[in-house]
């Protein structure tokens, strides 16, 4: 058994894709129209296999959910950077609002940004020991 | 650097862009609960939203409009109204560019549909596998 894939729920799946692709940098996998949805997933250019999924928040209790944990500053899930503070740069340079500047914890550097989607996300770097 | 009173400001501020009708509030009104200059409001807004405030309201009115041609069984025209828009035509034709369908073709599909309820990304992630592997055996694409 293996890790391939995960999903975060989104409000707009095209604001999405266009924020996880053109901001992110990550690239698109999957993108198969499904009636009033679609199946995109996106996976990062820099290796590995997992693939993330845009899902739609339009389910009321992920959405419930989802509001919740943003309005608590809580991130839905986190991505490791390999520069934080060069991510950090180029992220707020593009826009992105964040809730936490880099900030030292212990093992990791870790920052906090929204979404635009209806999410914080956590970035986190390893920091040598 | 956005601090944790004004995400629950900004949060409080979305729900007010969501409240449709006759007693829902102006784009100052809601500007002025979060207490920031309606300028200010408009970018901190879409910086964390990726829509203006505008944006925000047309896409719950549309939302709403969906709700209401699923459920109920009022006209076109009254829902286009009920949701705050003045102009049947211009309604129907924001509600064609982002839907992809008329609002009289979305309650025929929807009431249709035989899973009403939005997907949750396991069976959406089924749906679209079965989909694609549908196209793969005929070289055709069928109907989602």
């Amino acid at each position: 058994m293996k890790i391939s894939l995960t999903a975060i729920m989104v409000d707009d799946q095209q604001k999405a894709l266009d924020f996880y692709t053109d901001v992110l940098g990550f690239v698109k996998c999957q993108d198969i129209p499904m009636g009033e949805y679609r199946w995109i997933s996106v996976k990062s250019p820099e290796g590995g296999d997992v693939e993330l999924s845009l899902e739609p928040n339009a389910n009321p209790a992920g959405k419930t959910f989802q509001e919740a944990l943003f309005e608590q500053g809580i991130p839905m899930t986190a991505f490791e950077v390999d520069d934080m503070d060069a991510e950090f740069k180029r992220l707020s340079d593009a826009g992105v609002a964040f809730t936490t500047e880099p900030t030292d914890a212990g093992p990791v550097k870790m920052a906090v940004f929204a979404d635009t989607c209806g999410n914080l996300i956590q970035i986190y770097q390893h920091v040598a020991s | 650097m956005l601090r944790q009173e004004q995400l629950v400001r900004l949060c409080a501020a979305r729900a007010a862009l969501r409240e449709i009708g006759e007693q829902e509030p102006s784009i100052d009104d809601v500007a002025r609960a979060a207490a920031l200059s309606r300028f200010y409001f408009v970018r901190q807004f879409k910086a964390v939203f990726g829509v203006t405030p505008v944006q925000y309201r047309t896409r719950a009115r549309l939302d709403r409009a969906k709700q209401l041609l699923s459920d109920s069984d009022q006209s076109v025209t009254d829902i286009c109204m009920s949701v705050g828009f003045s102009s049947l035509g211009s309604f129907s034709a924001l509600f064609a560019a982002r839907e992809g369908q008329s609002p009289s073709t979305y309650r025929t599909t929807t009431r249709l549909s035989e899973n009403p309820v939005a997907p949750a990304c396991m069976e959406l992630m089924q749906a679209a596998w079965s989909h694609k592997s549908q196209i793969s055996r005929s070289g055709e694409i069928p109907p989602p």
